[in-house]
C-alpha cells in the first residue's frame, strides 16, 4: 500500500463521522431533527481509530487521533448548514519504520434540508436529504486527502420521548488528486437510542440518559493510481457501535465504540480494529 | 389611623388586581421529544415581554405559560414562532389566573 493510498484510508475512517445536531441523535452519523432558525450548535468530537495487522511477518499499526470541531447553523426552519474542521494526529508504524503527522485535516461543508415532517405530541418523523463536499485543507498525503470529494444522502428519523431511530444512506464520490482517486463509497447506517433514565418523566425532568446501538455498513470501491486499479483496496465493512448519551437542556455528552464485525477488504488493505468516539454538543 | 387604613386598603386592592391579571396559557406543541427541544421552546417563550415562566410537559407536549396579563398570544404568532424552532404549534387554551410563585410551586408539586 503506497503512502497516499494509506493516508486516504485513514482519512476515510475519520470522515465517516459526520456531525449530528445537538438534539438526541446518532453518535456516528447524522439526524433529520431540526436546528432552529438562527440557532448555532457546536460539537466537539474526539475520535481515536486504530488499524493493525501482520503482513508477511511485518507488523503494520496505525493510530489516528482526531479532534473534530463542528458548527451548525439554522438558516431557515428547514435548512441547516454545517462546517467540520478536524485536527489530526496520525501514528504509522510499518515494521521498523514509523512516521507521525499532525495538522489540520480536510474540512467538510454540507447542507441539510427537511422535506418531510409529521409532528404529534411527544413524537416526530422527519426526512432530510443532505449534500456537501470535503475540501483539501489538510496536507496532501499526510493529514489530508488532496481532492475535493462530494457526497449526498438521505436521513430518516423517527423520535419519541422514549426512543429515537435514525437511518441514513450516503454516497461519497471521490475525485482524483495527484493521479490518485480513492474509490467511491456507499454507506448505510442505523441508530437506535433508547431512554434508560429516568424511567418515568416528571415535570422537573431536565436530562435523559440514552443507551445507543448503531450499525454502519460501508461498500468501498477500488482505488485507482494513475488510472490503474489498486487490487489492495475496496471491499465491504460492517460495524456495530454501542454507546451512551446523556442529553440535558443545553448540552449533550456521548461516547460510542465502533467495532468491526465484517472486514471484507480486498488484498492486503489495512483493516480497522476499532474507533472510539466521544463528543460534547452545545446549543447556544 | 384612618389614613393608614385607607392606604393599606388601596395597596391591597392594587396588589390584588395585579395578581388577578395574571394569565396562564396552555400551548399544544407537537414534535418535542427531548430536553433540548423543550429548552429551545421554553427559551423562546421566556424572551417575550410579560411572560413570567414557561414549563413543558414532555409526554403531552403541552407548554404551560404564565404571563402577567399584558401578553395576548395569537395563533399566527405562536405558529410562526414554533415553526422557526422546528416544531408544530397546534392550539392554545387560556385557562386561569396564575402568579409566578404559584406556577412554579404547582410544577414542583407535580414533580414531587
Amino acid at each position: 500500500m503506497n503512502k497516499k493510498n494509506t493516508c486516504k484510508l485513514y482519512i476515510f475512517y475519520l470522515l465517516a463521522f459526520l456531525p449530528a445536531t445537538a438534539l438526541a441523535a446518532p453518535i456516528t452519523f447524522n439526524t433529520a431533527l431540526p436546528v432552529s432558525k438562527g440557532e448555532v450548535l457546536a460539537r466537539q468530537q474526539f475520535i481515536v481509530t486504530n488499524l493493525s495487522d501482520r503482513l508477511g511477518g511485518m507488523k503494520r499499526d496505525v493510530t489516528v487521533r482526531a479532534g473534530v470541531s463542528v458548527l451548525g447553523y439554522g438558516v431557515t426552519p428547514k435548512l441547516a448548514i454545517f462546517g467540520v474542521a478536524p485536527l489530526v494526529n496520525i501514528d504509522r508504524e510499518v515494521g521498523a519504520l514509523s512516521r507521525n503527522f499532525t495538522g489540520l485535516g480536510d474540512a467538510t461543508l454540507f447542507a441539510r434540508y427537511e422535506i418531510y415532517r409529521n409532528d404529534t405530541p411527544g413524537k416526530t418523523v422527519r426526512i432530510a436529504p443532505f449534500v456537501g463536499a470535503t475540501l483539501p485543507t489538510g496536507r496532501t498525503g499526510k493529514t489530508g486527502d488532496g481532492s475535493v470529494d462530494g457526497f449526498a444522502g438521505l436521513i430518516f428519523t423517527a423520535a419519541s420521548i422514549n426512543w429515537n431511530f435514525d437511518s441514513q444512506v450516503k454516497y461519497v464520490a471521490n475525485t482524483r488528486a495527484n493521479g490518485f482517486a480513492r474509490g467511491d463509497t456507499l454507506n448505510a447506517d442505523a441508530s437506535l437510542q433508547y431512554r434508560l433514565l429516568p424511567k418515568t418523566i416528571a415535570a422537573n425532568t431536565d436530562a435523559f440518559l440514552y443507551g445507543v446501538l448503531e450499525a454502519n455498513v460501508t461498500q468501498l470501491q477500488r482505488d485507482r493510481l494513475g488510472g490503474v486499479i489498486n487490487p489492495n483496496s475496496g471491499g465491504t465493512q460492517a460495524f456495530l457501535s454501542p454507546g451512551l448519551q446523556y442529553a440535558t437542556k443545553r448540552w449533550i455528552a456521548e461516547t460510542a465504540l465502533k467495532i468491526p464485525v465484517v472486514n471484507n477488504l480486498h488484498g492486503t488493505a489495512l483493516e480497522p480494529d476499532y474507533s472510539l468516539v466521544t463528543s460534547l454538543r452545545f446549543n447556544f | 389611623m384612618l389614613k393608614a387604613l385607607t392606604l393599606s386598603l388601596g395597596l391591597a386592592i392594587l396588589a390584588g388586581s395585579a395578581i388577578a391579571t395574571d394569565t396562564e396559557y396552555k400551548l399544544q406543541v407537537d414534535g418535542m421529544t427531548c430536553p433540548f427541544c423543550v429548552a429551545t421552546s421554553e427559551k423562546a417563550l421566556k424572551k417575550i415581554n410579560g411572560v413570567k415562566d414557561a414549563n413543558a410537559d414532555f409526554e403531552s407536549g403541552v407548554i404551560n405559560v404564565c404571563t402577567d396579563g399584558s401578553v395576548n398570544f395569537t395563533d399566527d404568532q405562536l405558529k410562526a414562532m414554533f415553526l422557526k424552532k422546528g416544531f408544530t404549534y397546534r392550539s392554545m387554551t387560556k385557562t386561569k389566573t396564575c402568579s409566578a410563585g404559584d406556577f412554579t410551586k404547582k410544577n414542583e408539586d407535580k414533580a414531587g
